[in-house]
């Protein structure tokens, strides 16, 4: 590496749309409370003397609801980072996101002597290639440190009927079962000094292409990430 | 009277939402966490008609009491009462219903009547 990420500006946008996705959460539950409330009150007032007599009652009560409305069109995710990152899915060979992952993945020069990429199909999908290649770097990340250093990590590709499957695979400890989907959630970490977003990233990366993301057990009884995307169409 | 299990771990939601469905004439069963939820449905006797459930409680993930309910009370449909209008929760299909939270109430009432039918006439998830 020169010592320049190329990833950094997508990683950015990344972290960012997990914070925000955070507070879109939290802001749309309060704005549903609110509502309901407002609903509520017309409802058990709207008969009687004090709503008729009074317009003003039924204006401001429309006012609280349009407000409220307007706030939670506000919260919608669509081009809320348009003017710092522009999107650019493109057909691109998966193989050339994994290599570029492994590459740049931040590990170390002995860890990534760990870091195997067997590949033996390779395949085009459709994807901006800097989202694909964060996602699956974040992957690998994830495998070395679960190995703490140690290695060995697995980046295989694979096809799968129309799918193309990404797979990082390490032999430490995993994660149970019941407790995977939590691990998948956004700033959730058991990693003291870690922001807990690697996995929610790549989960919302694949699934934005339509494609899936999932964790199993690796042959070693470790960890296995799966990223699978739908393979572009072949041109004619 | 029909009885609605209603899982949401912030207070105002299950105060506001519980006060307009009970104004409806429903019984509701309010739960303020995932293992207060899973509490009533493993409760002798549990009967829901609807279990109205919102993903990210503060203890668990609502899509993971779904096999709960159908174990436990397998007539009852489970409605998601969404926060997120992410990919995560726009592409869950474990569920009967959706529906994103701050839509009118009306809109909620319609689609809870439509489940409870859906299930009177023996119906599955379409």
């Amino acid at each position: 590496m020169d010592g320049r990420d190329p990833l950094d500006g997508v990683e950015r946008v990344a972290f960012a749309e997990e914070v925000s996705s955070a507070m879109r959460h939290a802001v749309r539950n309060k704005l549903a409370a609110a509502r309901n409330a407002a609903t509520y009150i017309q409802r058990r007032l709207s008969k009687t003397e004090a709503w008729q007599s009074d317009a003003r009652i039924a204006t401001f009560h429309g006012l609280i609801e349009s407000e409220l409305d307007a706030a939670g069109g506000l919260l919608d995710p669509k081009d809320a980072l348009a003017h710092v990152f522009t999107r650019h899915p493109e057909r691109v060979r998966a193989l050339r996101c994994i290599r570029e992952a492994v590459e740049h993945a931040r590990v170390g020069a002995a860890a990534a002597d760990g870091v195997r990429v067997e590949a033996p199909d390779d395949a085009e999908v459709i994807v901006d290639p800097r989202e694909l290649a964060l996602a699956v770097r974040y992957l690998v990340e994830n495998a070395v440190e679960a190995t703490n250093g140690h290695g060995p990590v697995y980046v295989s590709g694979s096809r799968d009927g129309d799918r193309f499957v990404i797979e990082v695979a390490d032999g430490g400890p995993g994660i149970e079962e019941s407790r995977r989907e939590e691990a998948m959630r956004a700033f959730f970490t058991t990693k003291p000094g870690h922001a807990g977003v690697g996995l929610a990233i790549a989960r919302r990366i694949a699934r934005r292409y339509d494609g899936a993301f999932a964790l199993g057990t690796s042959p070693s009884g470790g960890l296995v990430a799966r990223i699978e995307l739908p393979t572009a169409a072949v041109q004619p | 009277m029909k009885r609605i299990l209603l899982v949401d771990d912030s207070d105002s939601n299950r105060l506001v939402l519980g006060s307009l469905l009970e104004d409806e004439g429903l019984e509701v069963v309010p739960a303020a966490s995932f293992a207060q939820a899973r509490e009533r449905l493993a409760a002798e006797g549990a009967a829901f008609d609807i279990v109205m459930v919102d993903q990210h409680l503060g203890d668990g993930l609502g899509s993971n009491l779904v096999p709960l309910v159908r174990k436990q009370v397998p007539a009852a449909k489970v409605m998601l009462i969404s926060g997120s209008a992410d990919e995560d929760v726009a592409k869950n299909t474990v569920f009967d219903a959706t529906v994103p939270k701050g839509r009118d109430f009306s809109d909620v009432l319609a689609l809870m009547h439509e489940l409870l039918a859906r299930s009177q006439s023996g119906g599955g998830t379409p």
